[in-house]
């Protein structure tokens, strides 16, 4: 082995060391990259190395940094920040919450179906897990177990339903790995559309059919809602359902016609949130600033990691540590199909440590150019990057399954911090198994059928 | 002042969570020393009023999308004040989190160490890891600016927004910002560890 591959291989080390010791993700990347030009410099000195690193190399990044500020894909980032807090902030979500429950009330499990349909409605309103995991456990949690359901069932259906955020549309997840890989936003929102829904329906699926297996993990509630005629239930819904509805897509929509651009859309749905405040007589100047508060706290935190990433990778290519990267995944096998795997399975188990943020903005950028070299035909439907698009879909969602995997996923972490004292972890743990599972399935069904992901972009914008 | 930190407003239950995280181990009831308190309240209030730049890119994006769809007409500047407003919002945000403490950190560890052991290392973070790569940053950035003022750049795009420089000055001041931001921590960090034990820590 070369210097320049001992180099890159203590880089990700000492990352991970720092990264594990509790400093902010960003400094970590940030620092390491610096303090690795620093060696990079002083190894070509007197090992003699050819990193060509020095100061002048480390300059690059102020020309970085900016190409991140210029970047006109990445204004919809804020923007849907933005639109899922003023969401939040309407009390459209609570309100919805109470009508669907009322809905489902009397169906077995329908309180659990209930968060999974407000979870993948919510999604397009949030998109970071912590926030959608909280929101959903602090407006449902106490109302399933008041009503005697299984704990665990209950703490699965939350955790699970409050991660497909980062997977479903407008997701800031898919804005930045698109924005990564030069690959369309809406193609990726498109693609991300059926796999989202096929999660949302096996989660259904599972929940009507424990509720005929296992009726007492999920009873029925006696209560005095009986008494309320059909008609007042579904009207009451459709009420309800029909804003956030309409925002969400009139968004996707206008994209998916070629009426907008996403970075467009995302404008257009901020400025919608705020007439859905309006309507719902929420909209003040406290919280209008509240919201603007939050989403540049939210957008300063991404944009921190952003930053140091592009420090990290900076110094990281000028080692050879793409080239590194590539020849190991390319040794591993010949077979097109074990690297993608290979790579899911790696991404998983670095799900356990870190957020998307990091992994889409330093793992991706890595693995993508064997990718698109992989002689892999995919039915494209004629669409621009195919395996790129369903690629990115497989790693989405393999996140999303990293999250809710026990014992250090992100999302049940959120969730602990949210639930009632007397939920143990390990409750948590048991609960979100069966959806483990079922996620698998979800990924298994996305791998085989790459058409999934590949047909809805396929015809839109005609 | 109190001895409570005023400057954390929490924003949202979300980041409440991450809040108390982070507030973990004695922070809360702290004496901060004034001077943090001043630099902190000087990045906070800088940092609500861009937070206001967020309903303006909204409308100036609703502006856009309405004259294009009316009168089928493209204003490369609006098309461009959105990412110079974007710019700051995302920029400034970097200190505004910080005062804030919203950075992301992996807590598997940390929340087994003592305050003191926490603090120790973030001590080591912001000398060893923020400080270089910030001074970095600013050193390199204000080149840049002062590259963009001296050959009067502007937009690509002949009818783009003239003085580049100014969006270009914001990557050195938010991160001038930022610095001052990391400083505040430090001392109050090392002043807590100086002379923590006094105040029933």
């Amino acid at each position: 082995m070369e210097i320049n591959e001992y180099l890159v291989i203590s880089m990700f080390l000492s990352f991970i060391f720092l990264l594990i010791s509790g400093i902010p993700v960003a400094w970590v990347l940030a620092g390491v990259g610096i303090a690795f030009a620093g060696i990079g410099y002083l190894s070509d000195l007197y090992l003699g190395t050819i990193t060509g690193l020095d100061y002048n190399t480390i300059g690059l990044l102020s020309n970085r940094i900016f190409k991140i500020m210029d970047n006109w894909i990445l204004v919809a980032l804020p923007m849907f920040i933005f639109m899922g807090l003023a969401l939040d902030e309407s009390g459209i979500a609570a309100k919805l919450l109470t009508s669907l429950q009322r809905f489902f009330g009397k169906m077995r499990g329908g309180l659990a179906i209930t968060v999974v349909i407000l979870g993948v409605l919510l999604a397009a309103s949030t998109g970071i897990i912590g926030a959608s995991v909280v929101l959903l456990a602090v407006m449902s949690l106490p109302v399933m177990l008041k009503q005697g359901y299984d704990k665990q069932t209950a703490l699965g259906v939350i955790a699970s339903s409050g991660t497909l955020g980062i997977l479903i549309p407008p997701s800031i997840m898919l804005i930045i790995m698109a924005d990564q890989l030069s690959i369309s936003v809406g193609n990726l929102f498109m693609g991300a559309v059926f796999p989202g829904l096929i999660l949302g329906a096996l989660y259904v699926g599972y929940l009507v059919i424990l509720g005929i297996v296992r009726p007492r993990k999920m009873p029925l509630v006696t209560s005095s809602l009986d008494d309320e005629s059909e008609i007042n239930l579904v009207w009451d819904l459709f009420k309800n359902i029909l804003p956030p509805a309409f925002l969400i897509l009139a968004v996707l929509g206008s994209i998916f016609f070629g009426l907008a651009t996403s970075t467009e859309a995302a404008g257009i749905g901020a400025f919608g949130s705020l007439l859905l405040m309006l309507m719902n007589h929420q909209l003040t100047f406290k919280k209008v600033l509240k919201i603007s508060k939050a989403t540049m706290n939210t957008t300063g935190y991404i944009f921190a990691i952003f930053v140091g990433a592009t420090c990290f990778s900076l110094v990281l290519r000028e080692l050879g540590g793409d080239e590194l990267i590539m020849s190991a995944l390319n040794s591993i096998s010949e077979d097109p199909v074990i690297i993608i795997l290979f790579i899911l399975g790696l991404i998983f188990v670095l799900g356990f440590v870190l957020d998307w943020i990091e992994i889409t903005l330093i793992i991706l950028p890595l693995v993508a150019p064997i990718i698109s070299e992989l002689a892999l035909e995919i039915n494209g439907f004629g669409i621009e990057n195919p395996t790129l698009v369903w690629f990115v879909l497989l790693v989405a969602m393999t996140l999303q399954t990293s999250f809710l995997t026990p014992p250090v996923g992100f999302a049940l972490f959120y969730l602990k911090g949210v639930c009632p004292p007397e939920i143990q972890l390990s409750d948590i743990y048991k609960g979100v198994i069966p959806f483990i599972i079922l996620q698998l399935i979800g990924l298994a069904i996305v791998f085989s059928f790459p058409e999934i992901v590949t047909w809805l972009p396929s015809i839109a914008y005609t | 002042m109190e001895a409570k930190d005023h400057i954390v407003e929490p924003v949202k239950s979300y980041d409440e969570v991450s809040h108390t995280l982070e507030l973990q181990g004695g922070l809360k009831n702290e004496k901060i020393p004034k001077i943090c308190i001043l630099l902190d309240s000087i990045v906070y209030k800088i940092g609500t009023v861009i937070s206001g730049l967020c309903l303006l890119l909204i409308a100036i994006i609703v502006i856009q999308v309405f004259f294009r769809y009316t009168l089928s007409i493209n204003f490369i500047q609006l098309e461009e004040l959105q990412w110079h407003l974007y710019a700051m919002i995302v920029m400034f945000g970097l200190s505004y989190a910080m005062v804030n403490h919203s950075h992301v950190r992996v807590d598997i560890a940390r929340i087994h160490f003592s305050t003191k052991t926490q603090r120790k290392i973030e001590i080591i973070g912001i000398l060893f890891l923020m400080l270089p790569f910030m001074l970095i940053v600013i050193d390199y950035g204000i080149d840049m600016t002062m590259q963009a003022l001296r050959i009067n750049e502007r937009s690509g795009s002949p009818e783009g927004l003239p003085y580049r420089w100014l969006i270009k000055s914001v990557l050195p001041l938010s991160f001038i910002l930022l610095l001052i931001a990391s400083f505040s921590r430090l001392i109050r960090h090392i002043s807590f560890l100086t002379k923590g034990l006094k105040n029933g820590n």
